[in-house]
């Protein structure tokens, strides 16, 4: 295991290393500079040479990545071309936004799913498993934007039970945090939900069929029992799912972000390139990254929990 | 403007007392019934809007940086109004020039204006005011290293002379007409000599807010500057300047009453946040910002003057206006929206929309059927949908005329970066500052400025017309000179000119003294209501 551990986390750097390479060449060929996206079109014959020579901007790309990387290995993320301030402070900011949005949608998105799939497998026919299936192509087929926008004038400006737009700190107020967030929460948790619960319906179903079960169920087993037998194996899929949305939202779900004005972690990275603001795309990537890499490698100790025959790293038997 | 306007403007903005108003209001000629009057309906807006209370106002750009003297944008802009002052203000009512930092000026030689600092005013962090910032703040808007936004503006502005700690002289290069110098100054954010190394990033100014907190993609906040040198200001202990990149949930915010104000309202949606309960449009007196298309005169195909002329007759304005802009606009080929006193009816309509015309100036440029054009333009991807669909009108119109165009795409940054190096064919952009000086006018609007722009070269004719233009104080002349420098843009077609864009702002009803300004929003009578 430990040896398991060792290389992914080597991989994982190797990972991390090449997709930072990339999108800083990415932004680096793209027409323009941070110095253009500050003043703008109408800026004097100049201003911008100016400013461009201040941001030390002349040197070359790979220089200027280099100098990156080394500030980097020492703990420095470096500051914004722009504003000027800390890139660290800046991703910290943003990431625990998008961290705390993350994790109330996937709770939620757990909380209706594990339900909704269980039934659709245990009882497919029942009025709440026709629901489970409806319930998959509504989460999957409405688009996010229309969903939230629909939360909003309902709740918000019809009910005004929850504000339409922003965020605080929940070390600010905590109770209107949560108000803040209740929405765009909920309209990811939809999204989020729909996959989760056809996961589990059909692997459920499929454990729910095997012989094993079958043989529980002929020596006595009660159906709750027999179903956490099941539900266990059922769960790996389910858990991949959850390991794929978490790494999707940890970049950020900048339609959300934007919809509802959460300066979350999409928003930061997308307004940065529109900025050309080289280091702070830097560090959300690097950010962004690494969470993906560590999300992936808890997934795979989590199927370790789950199931006990899993032996991570070991080749394939027969 | 009538004295009693300005008279009820010093009350509205609580300068003079009850007592003056009434003295004042008397002299003029009014009647005690309905200077008694006025004053009843004043005192029932004073007691009815608190003083105190958190302004949340939405805007719809991001800000990149604090630096007073390096961008322009709205947004920061109007965050910068709050913080800083200027030594002229401008009346958004009346829209005179009066006293800002300066306190009284006079012409001291055809090349030199003499200035005195308001006594008394002091920076957010205690410093007093004095000449010498006055010439630290011209420096550095000059200096080429600091890539100031508004250098040019100042150019003409060759020394700063200080002669006591509040007085000073500007000398210039030229003898420029006053009203241009005094346009210009209303740009320019005095800030303190005494920590130049944080200019940029610690905004400290003299003016009504204080800069408290950035949160960079989310919100700017300002708090009250309880020494301000101005009576009865601010009306609010805290601004918050939201930035909303949405337009729905920009309106949303406004319905929901997570916002009190939306300083960049959708202009197509302006008939419906109207029509939203609790909410008044407030329009400012004259307009800021015009629409144009810029043309790369530098390059095939618009070097040509014929076909600059083609796209001029092939582009309904009152279309564009109309269907794209929500009729929150004015089609016209002068820079000088309605109102302004310098606007010449002659050259407000040129280029009716033709395609019998568009067609004679491209056979004249020597294309037809034997010899089609075709030619590409550039449009941005998100934020500008009248851009987009002003393009495909164009193009439809076009190609009736047998020319065909192929409409580009780009993000922002991509699209400026066109411009910077001329690459560009023909975009549409908006130009800033038809509502001051025109001498400023013609400066700051970038693309109007004579000499050489992105855009490709003015001719000496044009740059004499404006140089002599903004060196005399005679009105009338000045009148006849700027529309002369219209009529060779018509002619010449250096920018085209589709019209201006109506200022509006929307504001929640329990907001009260929101002045509505053509583009940088003060906030320093607002009050809110209990």
């Amino acid at each position: 295991m430990r040896g398991y551990l060792v290389r992914r986390l080597v991989n994982g750097f190797i990972v991390v290393f090449i997709v930072t390479l990339v999108v800083f060449s990415m932004v680096a060929f793209l027409p323009g500079d941070p110095a253009q996206a500050m003043l703008g079109q109408s800026a004097p014959p100049g201003a911008v040479e100016a400013v461009r020579e201040r941001l030390g901007l002349g040197k070359p790309a790979y220089e200027r990545y280099l100098h990156w990387l080394g500030d980097v290995l020492s703990g420095n993320l470096g500051f914004s071309a722009q504003g000027g301030q800390p890139v660290g402070g800046l991703v910290r900011d943003a990431l625990g936004v998008t961290a705390e949005l993350m994790l109330i949608a996937i709770a939620m998105a757990v909380v209706i799913s594990l339900p909704l799939g269980i039934v659709g497998a245990m009882r497919p026919r029942s009025i709440l498993g026709r629901f489970a299936n409806f319930w998959t192509f509504f989460g999957l087929s409405v688009p996010a934007f229309w969903l939230g926008m629909m939360l909003v004038l309902l709740f918000s400006v019809r009910l005004s039970i929850f504000p339409a737009t922003g965020w605080v700190s929940p070390f600010e107020d905590p109770t209107e945090n949560l108000r803040r967030m209740a929405l765009p929460a909920i309209t990811l948790a939809v999204g989020l939900s729909a996959p989760l619960t056809r996961y589990l319906r059909s692997s459920l179903t499929q454990e729910l069929g095997e012989d094993y079960v079958l043989t529980a169920k002929m020596k006595g087993l009660s159906s709750g029992a027999t179903l956490l037998h099941a539900l266990r194996n059922a769960l790996i899929p389910y858990v991949t799912g959850i390991g794929i949305q978490f790494a999707w939202l940890f970049g950020g779900a900048v339609v959300i972000e934007v919809l509802f004005a959460l300066p979350g972690m999409g928003r930061l990275g997308v307004q940065s390139v529109f900025d050309r603001d080289y280091f702070v795309v830097q560090g959300v990537v690097l950010v962004v990254a690494v969470g993906v890499v560590l999300i992936n490698l808890v997934v795979d100790l989590v199927y370790v929990m789950l199931d006990p025959r899993v032996r991570l790293g070991q080749k394939a038997v027969g | 403007m009538p004295e009693s306007d300005a008279l009820i403007n010093e009350l509205l903005e609580g300068r003079i007392s009850r007592g003056d108003f009434l003295g004042r209001a008397l002299a003029l000629g009014l009647s005690l019934p309905t200077a008694s009057a006025i004053l009843d309906t004043w005192a029932v807006s004073e007691a009815a809007a608190a003083v105190g209370g958190r302004f949340v106002v939405g805007f719809n750009e991001n800000i990149t940086n604090l630096d007073p003297h390096l961008q322009s944008g709205v947004t920061w802009g109007s965050i910068a109004t709050n913080i800083f002052d200027t030594l002229i203000r401008r009346d958004p009512r009346t829209l005179a020039l009066v006293p800002g930092l300066a306190s009284e000026w006079k012409q001291a030689g055809a090349r030199a204006v003499r200035f005195t600092l308001r006594p008394g005013v002091r920076f957010h962090n205690g410093a007093p005011l004095t000449a010498q910032d006055v010439k630290f703040t011209l420096l550095r808007i000059q200096n080429p290293k600091t890539g100031s936004f508004w250098k040019s503006e100042v150019d003409d502005i060759a020394a700063v002379q200080v002669v006591s700690p509040t007085e000073f002289i500007f000398k210039l290069k030229r003898p420029l007409a006053l009203g241009a110098l005094l346009d210009t100054l209303r740009s320019i954010r005095i800030v303190s000599s005494r920590d130049p190394a944080t200019v940029g990033t610690k905004p400290n100014g003299t003016g009504p807010f204080k800069f408290a907190q950035w949160k960079k993609n989310d919100l700017v906040r300002l708090s009250k500057n309880a020494e301000y040198w101005e009576k009865g200001v601010p009306g609010v202990n805290e601004i918050v300047f939201k930035i909303l990149p949405d337009p729905q949930s920009q309106i949303a915010s406004l319905q929901a009453g997570d916002i009190d104000a939306l300083a960049t309202p959708p202009l197509k949606d302006l008939d419906r946040i109207g029509r939203i309960s609790g909410v008044k449009l407030l329009k400012a007196k004259l307009p800021d910002l015009m629409d144009v298309i810029q043309f790369n005169r530098t390059q095939p195909p618009f070097n040509d003057v014929h076909l600059r002329r083609m796209v001029m007759y092939a582009f309904n304005r009152s279309t564009y206006f109309r269907q794209f802009l929500g009729n929150k606009g004015t089609p016209q080929t002068t820079p000088f929206p309605k109102g302004h006193p310098f606007r010449d009816e002659r050259f407000a309509n040129a280029y009716p929309f033709s395609l019998d015309q568009a067609r004679s100036e491209l056979a004249a440029a020597g294309y037809g059927s034997t010899k089609p054009l075709s030619f590409g333009m550039s449009t941005i991807a998100t934020g500008f949908p009248e851009w987009e669909e002003a393009s495909i009108m164009l193009q439809a119109n076009l190609k009736q005329i047998g020319v065909s165009v192929e409409i580009r795409k780009l993000e922002l940054g991509t699209w400026i970066d066109e411009l910077f190096k001329s690459t560009h064919t023909m975009t549409f952009d908006f130009l800033a500052g038809i509502s001051r000086d025109p001498a400023v006018t013609f400066q700051e609007a970038w693309a109007l400025r004579p000499g050489k722009s992105f855009n490709g070269l003015t001719t000496p004719t044009y740059t004499k017309v404006l140089t002599q233009a903004s060196e005399t104080n005679d009105q009338a002349k000045r009148k006849k000179l700027y529309n002369l420098a219209i009529r060779i843009n018509i002619a010449q077609v250096y920018v085209g000119i589709l019209g201006p864009r109506d200022a509006t702002q929307a504001v929640r009803n329990d907001v009260q003294g929101y002045v509505s300004e053509p583009v940088l929003q003060s906030f320093r009578t607002v009050r809110l209501a209990k």
